[in-house]
């Protein structure tokens, strides 16, 4: 008994000696610093979760229009147009009737456009008649043209003089021009001009805009000495008519198409009379006018 | 068994310590903090480059290949939508610009923080800025390091060793050591460690005392029983007696030191044999060595205390 009561003596001592006893608060004191540490961590450190899409522009009716699972696709590239759009379809009967939704699809570029006429994803859609017939949608889908804007000219446009459509003029002029291939006033048709002349791209400055207003704009900046684009009855403000000079006189305007698969004359004529109520209504001059084409009892035009 | 008692620190030490304590667990929550709002940072900038990766294919970055300018319209729609998004999803990062198309101050939310990302197809490579929030932005206060050294700070309040106070430890740890205490006062001698006491006689206690103190003062010199006890050792024993006159326990003459020794010796012994019942190994220190073998008037045998030192010893009355 009395050598079991020394041991205990002898390693209390000894705990004390090596300071085992007081290492306990160290022990102590880094379990609680790395708790504040890690906690402080988890408290900061967020995961989140994935960003959805941000391309892409469609709207959709405001509600379910019927049980019919059937979806009516509209594509176009002016987003004022699109809005005037899907208000009346989503509000006419023969849509109701036969479709349980709409959604019109806004195009951003031509690839947009490519993509939804040539793989036959728009039911409505006013494009051009060459993206069209570039890959035989018409044939294909049976995109048929209901409506049509009417045709109009293309136009070399300057600042300060009227260009000359010479070789010699043009040589080392900065000319704007867009971008997208499908354009006709503001590629199809300079290049080819350009290309007759004997010019090309190392003996003429071509700079390439995304759209017919940013043309407009570098232009009054004088960031280039020509642009290549329609002339529309505003463009009166900011340029003179006396400075342009005509490219070609006709090309075709941009054209209303449905998809008629089957003899669906109800909706054939319901297309007819929003594609109409939507020109009327547009702000811009160039929309208004409209050739509808026949095959409805009502001659709406 | 005792147990040693705890001593708290002063109190500016104990407001040291819980300063130093609170300090060093907030710069863990600080360094802790930091990473979280990194790997914060890291996650929005990843899922965001993951996005723009994906939407680049639809968006109108323009084409080097191809020589087509990025549109400028699209991308700055673009920008302002994805950061709409990012706002509305509380993410710490925004996206300033896009193949050198920028995106309207105000839809940074004063994120200042640049990270030049680049993304490569197989036909151009696609630059993007992203802005986020400073890791060290989000460093501040951390009730937890607070409530943690306040947890803490009682087991630091306490000393956890004394070394000036080591010994007494153990002296309370460890049993006490007996020690002969002659009491000229009460004329007894004890072991200092218990209650144990013996009176003695007032002729053995003097001679005892003397006994003591001479060993002390000669080590090593023998006291043989057959011859005389040396006279230093008398005059020490008469020298007690007369403080016991002093001390009003007697009023007799003398006795005669020299005169039955073996007697005078036996008592001590008995004396002795019963102070130090419970410590046999300490009362050889104190106890005169009685004759082995040779008898009591050998010689060699010596009732001188060889192991004594002053330190064995206390006297009282003295």
């Amino acid at each position: 008994m009395k050598s079991l009561h020394k041991s205990l003596i002898h390693l209390v001592v000894f705990l004390t000696r090596f300071r085992i006893i007081a290492t306990g608060r160290w022990l102590l004191f880094t379990l609680a610093a790395l708790t504040s540490g890690v906690a402080s961590y988890f408290f900061h450190a967020v995961e989140f979760e994935s960003l959805p899409p941000k391309t892409g522009q469609h709207l959709s009716c405001a509600t379910e229009l019927s049980g019919n699972s059937d979806v009516f696709s509209v594509y176009l590239t002016d987003a004022t147009m699109a809005q005037m759009a899907i208000d009346r379809l989503c509000d006419n009967k023969i849509i109701k009737r036969q479709y349980g939704e709409v959604k019109v699809i806004i195009g951003q570029s031509d690839y947009d456009t490519f993509r939804y006429i040539n793989h036959g994803v728009a039911d409505l859609a006013m494009v051009k008649s060459n993206v069209v017939s570039a890959f035989g949608a018409d044939q294909i889908y049976g995109l048929t043209s209901i409506a049509s804007h009417p045709n109009y000219s293309a136009y070399f446009i300057a600042l300060r003089e009227k260009p000359k459509l010479e070789k010699e003029y043009l040589l080392g002029k900065r000319i704007g021009l867009l971008d997208y291939p499908s354009s006709r006033s503001g590629h199809i048709i300079p290049k080819t001009v350009l290309q007759d002349l004997g010019l090309t791209d190392a003996t003429v400055d071509i700079t390439y805009y995304s759209t017919h207003k940013e043309l407009r704009r570098k232009l009054l900046a004088g960031d280039v000495d020509i642009i290549s684009s329609y002339w529309a009855e505003e463009d009166g403000e900011n340029f003179s008519e006396n400075y342009i000079a005509p490219l070609m006189d006709s090309v075709s305007g941009m054209q209303w198409y449905l998809k008629m698969q089957t003899r669906n004359t109800d909706l054939y004529c319901a297309m007819q009379s929003i594609v109409h109520e939507i020109a009327m209504s547009h702000p811009r001059p160039y929309y208004k006018t409209i050739i509808l084409e026949s095959g409805c009892a009502d001659d709406l035009s | 068994m005792t147990f040693p008692s705890i001593h708290m620190k002063s109190k500016l030490a104990i407001f040291l310590n819980g300063m130093l304590l609170f300090m060093s667990f907030q710069l863990l929550a600080f360094i802790g903090q930091y990473l979280g709002a990194q790997a914060t940072i890291h996650s929005a900038i990843d899922k965001v480059e993951r996005r723009i990766s994906l939407d680049s294919a639809f968006l109108d970055v323009g084409n080097e290949t191809l020589s087509t300018p990025v549109n400028q319209y699209a991308v700055v729609r673009y920008l302002f939508e994805i950061n709409e998004e990012l706002r509305q999803l509380d993410l710490p990062a925004r996206v300033s610009v896009i193949q050198g198309v920028k995106a309207k101050p105000d839809t940074l939310d004063g994120l200042t923080h640049q990270h030049l990302i680049t993304l490569q197809n197989a036909e151009q490579t696609i630059a993007l800025n992203i802005v986020t929030r400073s890791p060290f932005f989000t460093l501040g206060f951390s009730v937890l390091a607070l409530i943690a050294s306040l947890l803490v700070l009682p087991v630091f309040a306490v000393h956890s060793r004394k070394p000036k106070r080591s010994h007494t430890v153990l002296e309370e740890i460890l049993p006490p050591k007996p020690k002969l205490i002659i009491n000229l006062e009460d004329k007894t001698l004890g072991n200092g460690v218990n209650d144990t006491v013996v009176v003695l006689q007032n002729k053995p206690l003097c001679f005892y005392s003397a006994l003591v103190r001479f060993c002390i003062e000669n080590p090593g010199e023998p006291l043989q029983p057959h011859k005389d006890v040396p006279s230093e050792l008398v005059n020490l024993a008469n020298k007690s007696f007369s403080r016991l006159i002093e001390l009003g326990h007697t009023k007799r003459k003398r006795p005669d030191f020299n005169a039955n020794l073996d007697k005078t010796l036996s008592e001590i012994r008995a004396s002795l044999d019963e102070v130090f019942s419970e410590f046999t190994t300490e009362k050889e220190c104190y106890y005169p060595p009685r004759a082995q073998g040779e008898g009591s008037r050998s010689k060699q045998h010596s009732y001188a205390l060889t192991h004594i030192t002053r330190d064995d010893i206390e006297f009282i009355g003295n």
